[in-house]
C-alpha cells in the first residue's frame, strides 16, 4: 500500500504545485495546466487502482475518456470567453497537424520537415479556389485536400527511394521548394502579401449551418473535426496496417522478409498523413481567412517536428498536447523575450537528449511499467 | 548590354566559384555523414558562425588581402574547436545508438544557433570588404579577381583534403572507420578521436567556405539555411557518404543555379535543383557515385 500512497501524494503534489503555477499565468495556460494536473491525478489514480483492483482499469481507456471529452467539448463555450475559445481552437488545429506528423514519425519512423508547408499548400488550394474560381466552399475543401494529400504522397514517394536517415534531407528540400513556390510565384498566390477570403458558411446536408467567421461555430467546427481525426488515426494505428507501420519502425528488413511491401506502406502512411495535415491546412485557413508564404517557412515546418518530439512520439495524443503545451510555452515566453525560439530549441536539445519519449511517452512508461 | 553569350560565360565561371564554395560545406557535411553517420542539419548554422567569426575578426585585423587570408585560416580553426566542443556535448552521448537521435539534436542546435545568432548580431546583414577589389579583363567584360582567389583557395583546401585522405594516417583511419567502425575499432583505430576530428574538420570547412562567400553576399543569420538546402541537394545527388561525387554534383548543382539565375530571379533557381534531385531519386538513387543511398 505503502508505493500507492506516495505516488498519489505525488500526483496530488504536482496538481498542487500546477494550481500554484496557475496563479500568474494567464487564463487560458492556467486552464490547460489544470486539465493536465487532473488528468495526471486521475490516470495516476487509475493506474494505481488497476494493480489494487483489476475492475477499476477502464476508467483511463479512451472510450471512457473519449464521451468525456466530448462533453468538456460541447459545454466549453458556456465557460470561456471568445478569446480564449479562439486559442484552444487554434491549439487543436496544431495538434491535429501534430498528429499527422505523428503517422510518420512516431509510428513510420520517417522524419518529415515540411509539414506546415505540406498544410500551406491545402490552405492556399482553397484559397486560391475560392477567390479564383469562385466554387463551391465545400468543393473546394475536398480539392485542397486531395491536393494537398497528393503532394504529400509525390514527396513521399520520392523520398522512400533513399534510406530512413535521409529521408528527412528531401522532405526538407520539398518543403523548402514549396515555400520559395508561394512566396514568388505571384501570379498565383500573390506573393508576400498572401490570400485573404471571406470566411464562408458551411452547410452539413441541409441539416445545420456552420459560420466559420462566428467563434463559437468554428470551436464546434474545429473540436468535431480533431475529435473525429483523432478517433480515426487511433482505430487505423491499432489496426493490423499500424502494427504493419510500427514493424517497418523497429526492423524495415524483417518486416520485408516477413511479406510486406516495405514500401508501398510507407507511401500509403504518408498519404494518411497528407490526408490529415491537408485538413489541418484547410482548418487554419477557415480559422482567420488568412494565409502568407510565412506559414510555410522551415522554421514552421521545424516547430511541427518540436511538438511532436516533445509531446511523445508514436502516441497520438503526445502530440496533440505537446503542440498545445509548446505554443502556449511560447505565448508565455514571447511576454518575456523575443527570441523564446532560442528556449523552446534549448528544451527541445534537453528532452531528445533525457527523455527521448516525450511527455506522454515517458508518462506511459511511468504508470503502465513498458 | 551584354548579348546572351557573354552572360552565359560569366555565369558560368560565377558558378564554378559558387560551386567550389559549396564543395566546401557538402564535403564537410559528407564526411561527417560517412564517418558518424550523423545527418547535421546544424552545418548550415557552423557555414554561418564562420562568416560571423570571420566578421568580428576582419573588425580587428582590418581589410588587407593577407589579414583576410589569416582570417580564414582562423575563422576556420575556432568554429572547429566550437564544434569539437558542441560533438563532446551532444552527440557524444548518442554515438553508436538510433541515428534518429542525433538527426533531432541536429536540428535543435540548428534552431538554436540560429537564433543565437539572430540574438546577437540582429536580423541586418553584416558587410565585408572584399580583400581584392581588382578586375581583369576576360571575354569583354570585367571579371572580378576575387572570384579567381575564391576558387584557388577552396581548390587548394579539396586538393588537400583528398590528398589527406589518400595519403595520411588520419585520413586512413577515416576511410577505415566509414568502411567498418567495429573493425577498424578492433585494429585500434581510435574511432572516438576520429569522431571528434571529423566533426571539427567538417565544421572548420564549412566555416572557412563561410568567410569566402562573406564578401559577396552579406552576413546574415539566416544564411545557413539558405545553403544546407543547396548541400543537402548536394549531397544526395554525389551519393550519400561519397566524397568525390559529392564535389562533383557541388560544381553541377553551383553551375545549374547560376545559369537558372539568368532566367529566373533569385532563389526560384533552386526550383531547378529540386528537378535534378527528383530525376535523380528516380533513374539513380543511389547518386552520382556510391552506393551508401541505396536501401
Amino acid at each position: 500500500m505503502i508505493p500507492v500512497v506516495k505516488k498519489i501524494g505525488l500526483s496530488l503534489a504536482a496538481f498542487i504545485g500546477a494550481c500554484y503555477w496557475l496563479l500568474p499565468l494567464r487564463e487560458a495556460t492556467g486552464f490547460i495546466l489544470t486539465l493536465a494536473a487532473i488528468a495526471a491525478v486521475i490516470g495516476g489514480l487509475g493506474a494505481q487502482m488497476r494493480r489494487v483492483k483489476p475492475w477499476l482499469a477502464p476508467v483511463i481507456r479512451f472510450r471512457f475518456v473519449g464521451p468525456v471529452l466530448v462533453v468538456i467539448g460541447v459545454l466549453l463555450p458556456m465557460f470561456v470567453d471568445d478569446f480564449t475559445l479562439r486559442l484552444y481552437s487554434e491549439l487543436l488545429i496544431l495538434g491535429l497537424l501534430a498528429m499527422s506528423l505523428d503517422v510518420m514519425m512516431g509510428f513510420l519512423g520517417l522524419a518529415s520537415f515540411a509539414h506546415a508547408a505540406l498544410a500551406g499548400i491545402s490552405s492556399y488550394a482553397v484559397a486560391i479556389i475560392l477567390t479564383e474560381l469562385d466554387w463551391h466552399p465545400w468543393l473546394a475543401i475536398f480539392f485542397a485536400i486531395g491536393a494537398g494529400t497528393l503532394a504529400t504522397v509525390i514527396m513521399g514517394a520520392f523520398s522512400v527511394r533513399v534510406r530512413d536517415i535521409y529521408f528527412g534531407i528531401i522532405t526538407l528540400v520539398f518543403g523548402s521548394v514549396f515555400f520559395i513556390i508561394a512566396n514568388s510565384w505571384a501570379w498565383l498566390t500573390n506573393g508576400e502579401d498572401g490570400l485573404t477570403i471571406t470566411l464562408p458558411v458551411l452547410s452539413f446536408f441541409g441539416l445545420f449551418e456552420v459560420d466559420t467567421s462566428d467563434l463559437r461555430d468554428f470551436w464546434y467546427l474545429s473540436f468535431g473535426v480533431v475529435f473525429l481525426c483523432y478517433a480515426i488515426l487511433r482505430q487505423v494505428m491499432l489496426s493490423p496496417v499500424g502494427l504493419v507501420f510500427q514493424g517497418i519502425r523497429e526492423n524495415e528488413e524483417r518486416t520485408a522478409y516477413v511479406g510486406y511491401n516495405v514500401n508501398h506502406f510507407k507511401i500509403l502512411g504518408t498519404a494518411i498523413s497528407g490526408f490529415f495535415t491537408a485538413i489541418s491546412g484547410v482548418l487554419t485557413l477557415l480559422k482567420s481567412g488568412i494565409i502568407g508564404p510565412e506559414q510555410m517557412d522551415a522554421l514552421s515546418s521545424g516547430a511541427v517536428v518540436i511538438w511532436a518530439i516533445i509531446g511523445g512520439l508514436g502516441t497520438l495524443a503526445g502530440p496533440l498536447i505537446g503542440a498545445s503545451f509548446v505554443a502556449l510555452l511560447a505565448n508565455y515566453l514571447i511576454e518575456f523575450t523575443e527570441r523564446y525560439v532560442l528556449i523552446i530549441g534549448l528544451l527541445f536539445i534537453v528532452i531528445i537528449l533525457l527523455a527521448p519519449r516525450g511527455i506522454v511517452g515517458s508518462l506511459k512508461v511511468h504508470w503502465r511499467g513498458s | 548590354m551584354e548579348d546572351l553569350g557573354t552572360l552565359i560565360v560569366r555565369e558560368l565561371i560565377m558558378g564554378l566559384a559558387n560551386g567550389m564554395l559549396l564543395a566546401l560545406v557538402a564535403s564537410g557535411f559528407t564526411l561527417i555523414l560517412g564517418v558518424m553517420n550523423i545527418v547535421n542539419f546544424a552545418h548550415g548554422e557552423f557555414y554561418m558562425a564562420g562568416a560571423f567569426t570571420g566578421w568580428l575578426i576582419l573588425l580587428v585585423v582590418g581589410d588587407s588581402t593577407f589579414g583576410f587570408l589569416v582570417t580564414v585560416v582562423l575563422a576556420g580553426v575556432i568554429v572547429a574547436l566550437f564544434g569539437m566542443v558542441i560533438e563532446a556535448g551532444i552527440f557524444k552521448p548518442t554515438h553508436g545508438g538510433n541515428p534518429f537521435i542525433p538527426l533531432m539534436i541536429s536540428f535543435g542546435l540548428s534552431l538554436v544557433l540560429q537564433q543565437a545568432a539572430l540574438a546577437s548580431f540582429g536580423t541586418i546583414g553584416k558587410f565585408v570588404a572584399p580583400p581584392i577589389t581588382a578586375t581583369v579583363p576576360f571575354f569583354g567584360l570585367e571579371f572580378p579577381v576575387y572570384r579567381i582567389f575564391i576558387m584557388a583557395v577552396s581548390g587548394l583546401i579539396i586538393g588537400g583534403l583528398w590528398i589527406g585522405m589518400a595519403r595520411t594516417r588520419f585520413g586512413t583511419w577515416i576511410r577505415a572507420t566509414i568502411q567498418d567502425r567495429e573493425m577498424a575499432l578492433c585494429m585500434g583505430v581510435p574511432v572516438p578521436t576520429v569522431y571528434r576530428l571529423v566533426f571539427g574538420l567538417g565544421c572548420g570547412l564549412a566555416a572557412v567556405s563561410g568567410v569566402l562567400v562573406a564578401p559577396i553576399f552579406s552576413v546574415e543569420y539566416s544564411m545557413g539555411l539558405e545553403i544546407i538546402i543547396s548541400a543537402f541537394i548536394v549531397v544526395v545527388v554525389g551519393g550519400l557518404g561519397s566524397l568525390p561525387g559529392t564535389i562533383l554534383a557541388a560544381l553541377l548543382i553551383g553551375e545549374l543555379e547560376a545559369l537558372g539565375s539568368i532566367f529566373m530571379k533569385g532563389s526560384q533557381a533552386q526550383i531547378l535543383s529540386l528537378l535534378v534531385l527528383m530525376a535523380f531519386l528516380l533513374f539513380r538513387p543511389q547518386g552520382f557515385m556510391g552506393e551508401r543511398g541505396l536501401q
